[in-house]
């Protein structure tokens, strides 16, 4: 999974009509297309929205969202590299689109496999909420303007509710946490690590709404009360959304698998209960790579 | 990836997306009995659990 970052940087308006990615090696090798609908389908404002078009307006940006599955690894490129043909400006001076075919953005895959971990929670009916992989869910799509940069950092990651032996998450008055079926439920160490970082006087939110974005003041206050553990070179964990007070460790503790961490919450920019699980490659929560498979976001 | 899950079912998404409140039962695509994975991530809305440690 990885996203193209597609800047119009000319006068005139630009319209993509097709993206084939190729395997870098043999470019005669079509690993997948977008065009016609799956290109609108797959094309986000950088906010991110759905688009009614593929047309990008000067000075205008979208983001091409691209999911690639293999059966067997033998299959996935060591390198891929990506065909546009759009209608643009073919120079500064331009001042009429024109049909425009350019091979760019070479993408090294490499064998970086996936990391994996214990669990974070423990029991059973825990639902996978803004998981992998569609767009118009949460964390697919949320890309971040962080230090300069544009980060998909929670493309992979999971807010785990719980349901109880009835399917309900809730019940009840929905806007009291302790009628959430997760709430309170302890969140364990997935792998031995070291602790980095915590949080753990935020208070919780009331469920039902999402809070005023401008109650917070930092990257840290978004994620609530929180628990950042490194598990080995470059894979780091991070749990959010913790009961106020409820954090037992402290940065520099080191924890074994299983280990009790906090207890699940509703601290920081969330409307429900859960908890927030990613993995990461370097301890800021937001302004990194998600770790899981090699991605990056691309500049056309 | 998680080393040890059971798949318990899926949540149906229409119901998911058509929630306004999340107050309804969201239960009724689940297996009765989990299926055992391993090294899996759980796409989205799968139903999950965490009993093997």
């Amino acid at each position: 999974m990885y996203e193209l970052l597609l800047t119009n940087a000319k006068a005139v308006p630009a319209t993509i009509r097709r993206v084939a990615v190729l395997d870098e090696a043999d470019r005669h090798r079509v690993i997948t297309r977008f065009h016609g609908r799956s290109l609108i389908e797959n094309m986000r404002t950088l906010a991110p929205s759905a688009v009614e078009n593929a047309t990008i307006e000067p000075n205008g940006s979208r983001l091409l969202f691209v999911n690639l599955v293999f059966d067997r690894r033998g299959q996935v490129p060591e390198s891929l590299i990506h065909r546009f043909r759009l209608l643009g400006a073919a120079n500064p001076g331009s001042t009429e689109a024109t049909p425009l075919t350019y091979t760019i953005t070479p993408f090294v895959v490499g064998d970086m496999r996936p990391v994996v971990v214990g669990p974070p929670l423990e029991g059973d009916g825990w639902v996978t909420v803004n998981g992998c992989c569609e767009l118009g869910f949460a964390h697919r799509g949320s890309v971040q303007s962080i230090n300069g940069g544009l980060f998909d950092s929670q493309r992979f990651a999971i807010d785990y509710m719980r349901l109880d032996e009835d399917g309900h998450f809730v019940t009840g008055d929905v806007s009291d946490p302790e009628n959430w079926t997760q709430y309170g439920s302890e969140v364990i160490a997935a792998a031995d690590g070291t602790v980095v970082s915590i949080a753990n006087d935020f208070p919780n939110q009331v469920p039902g709404l999402l809070p005023d974005p401008g109650s917070f003041d930092t990257i840290e206050s978004v994620d609530g009360n929180h628990v950042i553990i490194r598990f080995g070179e470059s894979v780091y964990a991070f749990y959010a959304h913790l009961q106020k007070g409820s954090v037992v460790v402290e940065p520099g503790d080191e924890v074994e698998r299983g280990d009790k961490l906090g207890l699940l919450g509703n601290s920081g920019n969330t409307s429900a209960p859960h908890l927030h699980f990613h993995l990461m490659t370097g301890p800021e929560a937001l302004g990194l790579r998600r770790h899981s498979v090699r991605d990056r976001l691309l500049g056309l | 990836m998680i080393d040890s899950l059971g798949y318990e079912g899926q949540v149906p998404l229409r119901t998911f997306l058509e929630s306004d409140d999340l107050t309804e039962d969201f239960g009724e695509d689940r297996l009765p009995e989990p299926d055992p994975r391993e090294d899996e991530l759980p796409l989205n809305l799968a139903i999950v659990g965490f009993t093997g440690d």
